[in-house]
């Protein structure tokens, strides 16, 4: 089933000014998980906030469950169904308590006071944060607060997560922890939509975009992204560390699989390696 | 020092005051200032003082917790009490001491009294009640207002967001400060005009860095559905029990003594 589709969109963030989106079109399947990957300036943003009519497309179209993000009658109908996790964890957070600010959602949509509750258990639920209920969001680390910023999303129920850089501003910790409630997420049916510069992240992917100048520059699954170095370098991106690790090795005449994604398939092929020798 | 903004002066305890109703704490609250100000002789503040005792004694809030409020108004205190000793003046009234006359004195001792009394209730209802509590409360005794159109929930809202993002600008005030100070700027020195004037870099990038948060902030509400117009819920549900029956009823019993002290006890200032 389709989640979100772009027919041919059309972008610009002032009259005078270049497009941003360059005749896109794309549709994400219900249950993938999709990685927007390219550099600073290469739209990847602008085509999340596109996703959930935070901005709206100049021309072309952009239908979210078969709801119009132009028609403004349904545009709560778009927004419940597409949550978006931003870059700051601080500018989030609307209450100063988590179970508030996770309540903040349903609120909007109008759930009763008495099933309030239950949402809020079961967003704690699914990002690992019950310890955490009556906390004040001041005293988390990053990586909690974004968590919390998921468990709001959470709390309206969403098909779709978007992640618009939120691992950004993250230490390695605070980013395992997120990217592992994100995994979970997706396991469970929610289509996960991941905006990174990240090489690793993008590795989790089942499929990535590759966007330069508001187009699509590359698509595929993450072993075909990273097959080819040089065509990667052209968009400003480089090859996640393992890859780079195992195809350098591999250039200098070692037998070493050129597809490898993450630190553990480095390992284990490195062990295998290590014992031929 | 930022944790404390986030939970204003909340004293965690589980107390009798705790758990009332902070609707019900802050009409006492009203009623309370209301009288201080009505009273007119000592009989009248012995039962606001034991009212004030006993409500803490309820509270669990240590008595000495309460009384560090009074430090930062000692000085407020102690201006109001010279300049009424100085200016305030009665037809006959009794020079006691130099220029100092019976009534001044009392009135004086009357006026420090009450700003004394202001800020410890005042304070006692900070300690008990959550800046969150505060908050819907103070939406949930506005609501009223609604009819003529006035924002209620809008003020609420934009209430508990500034309660939310004092403690986030006063980190990044702190780190333009260092910023700006490794760039040589001076803080420290020259009058209070050029001191002034040296908080400009410090204010500016503040204020942008506010913005650019608002703006995320809305774009963050707005992912989350927020519209003004809605029918909203709320998952915080005020009711009232029985603590904020009988809390309301002892103060009700104490304002009304103070008001029978006050009509029968003589008037001394």
């Amino acid at each position: 089933m389709e989640a979100i589709k772009f027919e041919n969109v059309y972008f610009k963030y002032g009259q005078n000014e270049a497009p941003v989106i360059n005749n896109l079109s794309l549709t994400i399947n219900k249950g993938e998980y999709v990685c927007m990957l390219g550099k600073n300036g290469s739209g990847k943003s602008t085509i999340a906030r596109l996703m959930n009519g935070l901005l709206l497309p100049n021309a072309g179209k952009v239908t979210v469950f078969d709801y119009d993000t132009l028609n403004k009658e349904t545009i709560f109908e778009v927004r419940k169904r597409v949550g978006m996790v931003f870059q700051n964890p601080d500018n989030q957070m609307v209450a100063t308590i988590v179970e508030d600010d996770i309540a903040f959602g349903p609120e909007n949509i109008g759930v009763k006071s008495s099933e309030i509750g239950e949402r809020i258990d079961f967003a704690l639920d699914a990002t690992n944060m019950q310890k955490y209920r009556f906390t004040a969001g001041q005293k988390l680390s990053g990586g909690q607060k974004q968590r919390v910023a998921i468990a709001g999303v959470l709390a309206i129920l969403p098909e779709v997560v978007i992640l618009d850089e939120s691992t950004s501003m993250l230490d390695a910790v605070g980013r395992k922890e997120v990217l592992s409630v994100v995994k979970e997420l997706n396991k469970k049916g929610i289509t996960v939509i991941s905006v990174t510069h990240y090489m690793d992240e993008a590795s989790l992917a089942d499929k990535i975009y590759v966007i330069a100048d508001g187009q699509i520059a590359m698509q595929g699954t993450p072993s075909e992204i990273f097959k080819d170095a040089s065509e990667l370098t052209k968009y400003g991106l480089e090859l996640p560390k393992s890859t780079y690790i195992a195809t350098k090795l591999k250039e200098n005449g070692l037998p070493i699989r050129g597809d490898i994604l993450t630190g553990e398939e480095l390992a284990e092929e490195l062990c295998k390696l290590f014992q031929k020798i | 020092m930022l944790a404390d903004v986030t939970f204003g002066q909340y004293y965690e305890a589980n107390s009798f005051v705790h758990k009332m109703d902070a609707r019900v704490k802050l009409i006492l609250l009203v009623l309370y200032i209301v009288l201080i100000f009505v009273v007119k002789n000592f009989y009248g503040f012995l039962v606001v003082l034991a009212f004030l005792f006993i409500a803490t004694l309820f509270s669990k809030v240590p008595i000495l917790e309460l009384l560090k409020s009074i430090k930062g108004v000692v000085f407020i205190v102690i201006l109001t009490f010279v300049l009424n000793i100085f200016f305030y003046r009665a037809d006959d009234a009794k020079v006691i001491f130099w220029f100092i006359t019976d009534k001044a004195l009392i009135f004086s001792c009357f006026m420090a009294l009450r700003i004394i009394t202001l800020v410890l209730g005042s304070m006692l209802l900070n300690l008990t009640t959550t800046p969150v509590a505060l908050t819907d409360g103070i939406e949930s005794l506005l609501k009223p207002l609604k009819y003529i159109k006035f924002p209620v929930h809008e003020l609420a809202l934009v209430m508990s967001i500034a309660l939310r993002f004092i403690p986030i600008l006063m980190s990044e005030a702190d780190r333009i400060i260092m910023a700006q100070k490794a760039r040589g700027a001076d803080f420290e020195s020259g009058n209070i005009f050029k001191r002034a004037k040296a908080m400009i870099p410090i204010l500016i990038p503040l204020l942008i860095s506010a913005f650019r948060r608002a703006e995320e902030l809305g774009d963050a509400m707005d992912s989350r559905c927020y519209s003004s117009s809605a029918v909203r819920t709320k998952y915080r549900v005020m009711r009232l029990g029985w603590r904020d029956l009988l809390g309301a009823l002892f103060a009700c019993v104490c304002f009304a003594g103070i008001i029978i002290l006050n009509i029968y006890g003589g008037v001394v200032s």
